[in-house]
């Protein structure tokens, strides 16, 4: 068995401050690394060759990683990824990871709600939000920010109603098209859990 | 725009030159002249534009190249690809003296392309054909080594047997049905057959046949 040292360095520290040891498993236990790995099979990598510094907007990413660590692994050409997550806790953990990753250079965090305007003096390219049942449908998050046409949002939702905090749930893949607001879908799909429930994926453009 | 496709021998019949007439009748909205390179015209539409085989002497596949000294710009497709949603923005990717192909797994695939004044590709290949011939086993190595290509984006086109390049990438054999996963996204525009009726492999299985197409008859029926 081995654990990441980083992580585990993480985690120590962060359990002596109080933070909910059994939250910091979750974000690493098999469910979320199986649905991240899902995102992370189908990033765009063969655009993103002919891309200028991939930019990544990470909507309500919570501590930021694993995913940060799988989306680098996958593609190490990604020029930025910014967490933008209003749980402040969740963000200094991820500022930790990232200076203990020494990632200061690639990887940014922000804490505020999604729904509010973002700085965008950078021509983001992805914007990712696999946690969208805990939010706003896509179009009312982005209405007043000018992500580009040709930028590509990938999401992800479930139909897990039952958990207190989520507040959007879709009941299916196609209902999880609709309330997305894309018009150019580049690819959707289901994906059993093994808790029974049903996670979505939707890619597409405006 | 020239949307060219070629059936030289008898690998396919006049239905899937038809068949791929009808789905570029459903998935392109601007005019467009529909082509067909061939040995054999019989059955095949009135309305696609014949043009007769030549024959140079070269091996069928290097036939490909020609459309690039028949055409300044074109649309080329297989017979066996499926189209599936609109195609109106693939010449787009293709700057002036470039192709535009596909990046598959081990390099690039010649199933769909879109070109803009490479005529030259043709007349390098005409300069000495034997040993083009004998260096590549097809024009897909030959356009990567000598033309200036532009990529598809990887959400364009798809393969029916390795999935989205870059995302899936693989086939996948399973062994209790005796063939390969055979991957189907129906919100993207072109599926490519790839290996379509090839031979077939006792260790790999079977590839892709006509039961492969099961499922996909709504886009030309």
């Amino acid at each position: 068995m081995q654990i990441d040292p980083i992580y585990w360095k993480v985690w120590w520290q962060a359990i002596a401050e109080e933070y909910n040891a059994k939250d910091l498993l979750y974000s690493v236990g098999p469910d979320q690394q199986e649905c991240k790995k899902w995102l992370v099979d189908y990033l765009p990598t063969r655009d993103m060759d002919g891309w200028d510094n991939p930019k990544i907007h990470l909507y309500g990413g919570w501590y930021g990683y694993p995913l940060i660590d799988m989306l680098l692994q996958k593609y190490n050409r990604i020029h930025s990824i910014i967490n933008i997550d209003m749980d402040q806790k969740a963000i200094d953990l991820c500022r930790r990871y990232t200076h203990a990753k020494e990632l200061n250079k690639k990887v940014d965090y922000k804490c505020q709600s999604v729904i509010d305007p973002i700085d965008m003096s950078e021509d983001v390219r992805i914007v990712i939000n696999t946690s969208s049942e805990h939010m706003p449908d896509l179009p009312e998050i982005i209405k007043n920010k000018n992500y580009k046409d040709k930028c590509i949002f990938m999401l992800q939702s479930n139909n897990m109603e039952y958990v207190e905090d989520h507040i959007n749930c879709v009941s299916s893949e196609q209902e999880f098209i609709d309330k997305s607001g894309l018009s150019d879908i580049l690819y959707s799909g289901t994906h059993q859990m093994n808790n029974g429930y049903e996670r979505y994926m939707v890619i597409g453009r405006r | 725009m020239n949307i060219v496709t070629v059936k030289l021998g008898d690998k396919f019949d006049s239905s899937f030159v038809n068949r791929l007439y009808e789905m570029c009748k459903r998935n392109i909205t601007q005019d467009f002249k529909f082509f067909c390179y061939t040995d054999d015209f019989k059955e095949i539409d009135p309305y696609i534009h014949i043009i007769e085989h030549e024959d140079m002497l070269l091996k069928p596949v290097f036939y490909k190249l020609y459309l690039f000294y028949l055409f300044q710009t074109g649309m080329y497709l297989d017979l066996d690809v499926v189209i599936q949603n609109n195609i109106d923005h693939l010449p787009f990717y293709t700057k002036k003296g470039c192709v535009s192909l596909i990046r598959s797994q081990k390099g690039y695939n010649s199933s769909v392309m879109t070109w803009d004044s490479t005529d030259h590709l043709w007349e390098k290949f005409m300069g000495d054909p034997e040993k083009y011939m004998t260096i590549h086993k097809g024009i897909d190595t030959y356009l990567e080594v000598n033309a200036q290509v532009c990529h598809f984006s990887q959400f364009d086109i798809y393969s029916r047997l390795y999935g989205i390049y870059g995302c899936d990438d693989k086939p996948i054999y399973i062994p209790e049905t005796g063939r390969h996963k055979e991957y189907y996204y129906p919100n993207m525009p072109i599926c490519i057959f790839n290996s379509y009726n090839k031979t077939i492999d006792v260790k790999k299985g079977h590839m892709l046949d006509d039961k492969s197409y099961k499922g996909f008859e709504h886009y030309w029926s």
